[in-house]
């Protein structure tokens, strides 16, 4: 019986430091990321909104696309990185498919995974809070912080003027109870009660 | 104190006075003193509650912890974007905490312990979603699902508590269907044919069998008490035949016909042959059984309806229809009667 709750406990500790490992893992990436911004493809983003949720499609993708195809045809690995280029905004653009060699100073990397013929890094997704829709149909970038060997963690959206578009946290708004001045005022008893039809 | 308790109603024959509460009656009960219709009219005369007295006490706190509930879920969900991520993790984090202490102070063997343990197993899963949803680094939701699996592995196999065992291996089921879909056949549905969706069902259920297998051997051969409960059996028994009858009825009505579609095909014949042998002679266990003879049912009337539409060609009309709604009447009633005999034949060899 000792034994096994030993276990118990050592399992547990796994699972805390399993946990919190990949969270500050993630927290670092957050910290000393490089800012990066991957362009949106053009189309209509609300045609993309799953309700709480918008698929990105980044421009980098279709630019890229002939060098996807052909690693894609001569390669079996599915993960590998991409060299980009980031301009004066911090977007990146596509430059090469990196295989192993040396990088020029203005060069970053991109991790990425190749999926149905195409690169993915990843964050395909971003998630909002229900009924902000609108808000975020304005996005033109997504904001990635990258680490130097081409980790990315999306962090968020940026409209076409690079402003970061941040959701209303005060709750969705569909919810929340009308401000009390627009309530019809009780305080005053009624004189005369009219009834309906007289 | 319980040779008294015994010897209570022989006392009872000289005329001294006793004091007879509720609990006293509960105590002859669990001796034997009492049966069960004079323990509840013994209490119904001691301690009386009107029945719309009990509907109610019982109804307030049912609707009350529902809405106590409730409220926990709403406040986290209207508040979840004000929470920081990392207030969001340490509140998750205590929570764990606080199960895993609760389980261990409870006593791993009890049911509250048990219990606990698995509360603390969801919570994992939890957090893993809210680390999935915060950080968007486009982790594959299979990752999250084989990652949650793996974690809570150490618990599972120290628990001792079935319904923990089967959540966890609904978690690998679900981490190798969303593998499939995102790895091995990217991109396709389930059942596209064309790219080898199939094999996972195949997969499947070989995983599936081998775990109802492992169980079966664990009680019967082991004796392991907290793998006995029958809906185990049922549960992993009706998810072999599901995952292969999917393809089965794909091949059976020419759908498609590919390796992962015959394989499955096979599997099925194999897996319905040592079902009715198994879950008539060696454990009896008639709801198994008729999961077997439902699935057999379900190919042989695709195979039946394959011919019958052959046969009327393109334009097949009501004719056609009212035939194979006849035969789907015929083919369940023959398979009910086989299970009727054969239940009362199982009956009469245990009794």
């Amino acid at each position: 019986m000792k034994k096994r709750t030993s276990i118990f406990w050592v399992a547990s500790l796994v699972v805390f430091v399993v946990i919190n490992g990949l969270i500050w893992q993630k927290q670092h990436l957050l910290r000393t990321g490089e800012v990066m911004l991957l362009q949106l493809a053009p189309r209509d983003p609300r045609s993309l909104m799953q309700g709480d949720y918008m698929t990105l499609r980044y421009a980098l993708m279709e630019e890229s696309g002939q060098a996807a195809a052909e690693e894609a045809t001569q390669t079996t690995a599915t993960k590998g990185a991409l060299v980009v280029k980031l301009d004066d905004h911090q977007v990146a653009r596509f430059v090469r498919v990196h295989k192993g060699e040396n990088l020029a100073p203005d060069e970053r990397l991109l991790r990425y995974r190749l999926r149905e013929g195409e690169f993915s890094v990843g964050a395909e997704s971003f998630f909002f809070q229900e009924g902000q829709a609108e808000l975020y149909a304005r996005a033109r970038y997504g904001e990635l912080r990258v680490s130097s060997t081409g980790e990315s963690l999306l962090v968020g959206l940026r409209d076409e003027n690079f402003d970061l578009l941040r959701g209303d946290t005060d709750g969705d708004s569909r919810f929340s109870l009308p401000p009390i001045k627009d309530l019809p005022d009780f305080s005053q008893t009624p004189t005369q009660i009219s009834v309906a039809g007289s | 104190m319980p040779d008294e308790e015994t010897s209570f109603d022989t006392e009872m024959a000289d005329d001294r006075d006793y004091t007879v509460d509720a609990t006293t009656v509960r105590r002859l009960y669990a001796d034997g003193v009492l049966d069960e219709a004079a323990r509840d009219a013994g209490l119904e005369w001691l301690e009386y509650t009107p029945a719309w007295w009990r509907w109610a006490n019982r109804t307030l706190l049912f609707t009350g912890s529902a809405l106590a509930l409730a409220g926990v879920v709403f406040f986290f969900a209207f508040n979840w974007a004000k929470l920081t991520p990392l207030v969001k993790f340490a509140m998750l984090e205590t929570a764990l905490l606080l199960c895993l202490a609760a389980a261990w102070r409870a006593g791993l063997d009890g049911l509250t312990g048990k219990i606990l343990t698995l509360g603390a197993s969801v919570l994992t899963g939890a957090t893993l979603a809210v680390f999935g949803q915060v950080y968007q680094t486009g982790v594959d939701a299979w990752e999250l699902f084989a990652a949650w699996a793996a974690l809570i592995l150490g618990w599972v196999v120290i628990a001792k508590f079935g319904a923990l065992w089967l959540m966890w291996i609904v978690l690998v089921n679900v981490a190798l269907l969303l593998y499939w879909g995102q790895v091995v056949v990217p991109g396709a549905e389930l059942n596209d044919v064309g790219r080898g969706g199939w094999g996972v069902y195949v997969v499947l259920a070989v995983i599936n069998f081998i775990a109802l297998a492992a169980r079966e051997y664990a009680v019967t051969n082991k004796r392991i008490e907290w793998l006995a409960g029958e809906w185990l059996r049922w549960v992993m028994w009706a998810a072999v035949l599901f995952y292969l009858t999917i393809p089965g009825v794909a091949l059976a009505s020419g759908a498609s016909q590919n390796k992962a579609t015959i394989a499955a095909g096979a599997l099925l014949s194999v897996a319905v042959a040592i079902g009715q042998k198994y879950f008539r002679k060696i454990a009896p266990d008639l709801f198994a059984l008729t999961l077997c003879v439902f699935s057999a049912c379900v190919v042989v009337i695709t195979l039946i309806g394959r011919v019958v539409f052959k046969f009327s060609g393109r334009d097949f009309g009501a004719g056609s229809l009212l035939l194979m709604g006849l035969i789907v009447i015929g083919v369940f009633a023959l398979a009910g009667l086989w299970l009727r005999a054969t239940g009362a034949e199982m009956k009469g060899r245990r009794s």
